[in-house]
């Protein structure tokens, strides 16, 4: 009995293990010292990253705040109020504020990640360094994704307005 | 001030000394200000621990990483009015509205492409120029 449960907790282990590993690729010497050779303008890089995704972040928020809140909401309120409301329009206008929250939640996670990956000394860990940045690649990845779909959404937004309008 | 106050007199007729509570006030000053820093401290220790928590740091008031110009960027759209009729006419009017900040939503769909963490943007030679400038102005661009 006991060498079953203590099967099962290695291959839990090991299934956790691997999971963590593959998650960064393990660099070879040249790699390795090619990061350290280039640390600084690699450091350099990063803020520059950092700076232009805080400017779009603000930037992106401030259009996604004003089309929830000054055109779809409102026109979903105007249709309510003539007895034409739209059960599709309203349920884009959710999808869309929900989405919206997922990509404030996710730029916080994928900047939190970058500071950290600035904060590394990439000349004196280079691995350290790289395996941080995998982790930055895959926050940003959920960014970049969330940004996409609200600019589906807003496509499909604009297709139900014109079908709405169509059968005025 | 009542009789019951009053020093009562001792045996030879003269009022009695009332005890006197000897106040410290040097070292009342100290303990005050030291209990003004440890308040200065933990409150401000909780508003940065909730300054943290929060995307407020990372979104807006980020010292010099966005300035007020680029920060405040103008929407000229006007606020879709909830009152009023549903007309061809007026969900026209609200397309257009739609339409310039759809537009200026598009211009930033690839903001947060994975492109600019690139190996090839960290794992180039300093010699091999192209990589490494065209790559960087490439995002700069984009944004």
């Amino acid at each position: 009995m006991s060498k079953k449960v203590s099967a099962v907790v290695m291959a839990i282990i090991l299934t956790l293990t691997s999971a963590n590993f593959s998650y960064a690729r393990t660099l070879n010497d040249d790699e390795l010292g090619l990061i350290s050779q280039t640390c600084g303008s690699i450091k350099l890089q990063l803020r520059n990253i950092q700076k232009i995704d805080a400017k779009n972040r603000a930037i992106l928020g401030s259009y996604y705040e004003t089309i929830s809140t000054n055109l779809m909401l409102n026109l979903n309120l105007r249709l309510v109020k003539n007895n034409m409301a739209s059960a599709e329009l309203s349920e884009l206008q959710t999808n869309f504020s929900s989405e919206r929250d997922y990509f404030k939640e996710k730029y916080t996670e994928y900047q939190r990640e970058l500071d950290a990956l600035v904060l590394i000394d990439c000349r004196q860990k280079p691995q350290e360094f790289y395996s941080q940045l995998e982790k930055v690649r895959t926050k940003r990845e959920k960014v970049d994704n969330s940004v996409k779909r609200l600019k589906d959404m807003l496509i499909e937004h604009r297709t139900a307005v014109l079908n709405l309008r169509k059968g005025l | 001030m009542s009789d019951n106050d009053k020093p009562t007199p001792n045996e030879n007729g003269e009022a009695a000394e009332q005890p006197v509570k000897k106040i410290n006030g040097g070292r009342n000053l100290i303990i005050l200000g030291l209990a003004a820093i440890a308040v200065a401290v933990t409150t401000s220790g909780i508003s940065l621990w909730i300054y943290r928590q929060n995307d407020i740091y990372l979104d807006r008031s980020r010292p010099g990483f966005i300035s007020d110009g680029e920060e405040n960027e103008d929407i000229k759209i006007d606020k879709f009015s909830e009152e009023g009729e549903i007309s061809k006419e007026v969900l026209d009017k609200y397309l257009e509205e739609f339409d310039y900040i759809q537009g200026k939503v598009d211009g930033l769909s690839n903001a947060f492409s994975t492109e600019a963490l690139d190996d090839k943007n960290f794992l180039y030679d300093d010699e091999e120029e192209t990589v490494d400038d065209s790559e960087t102005l490439d995002y700069e661009d984009a944004s």
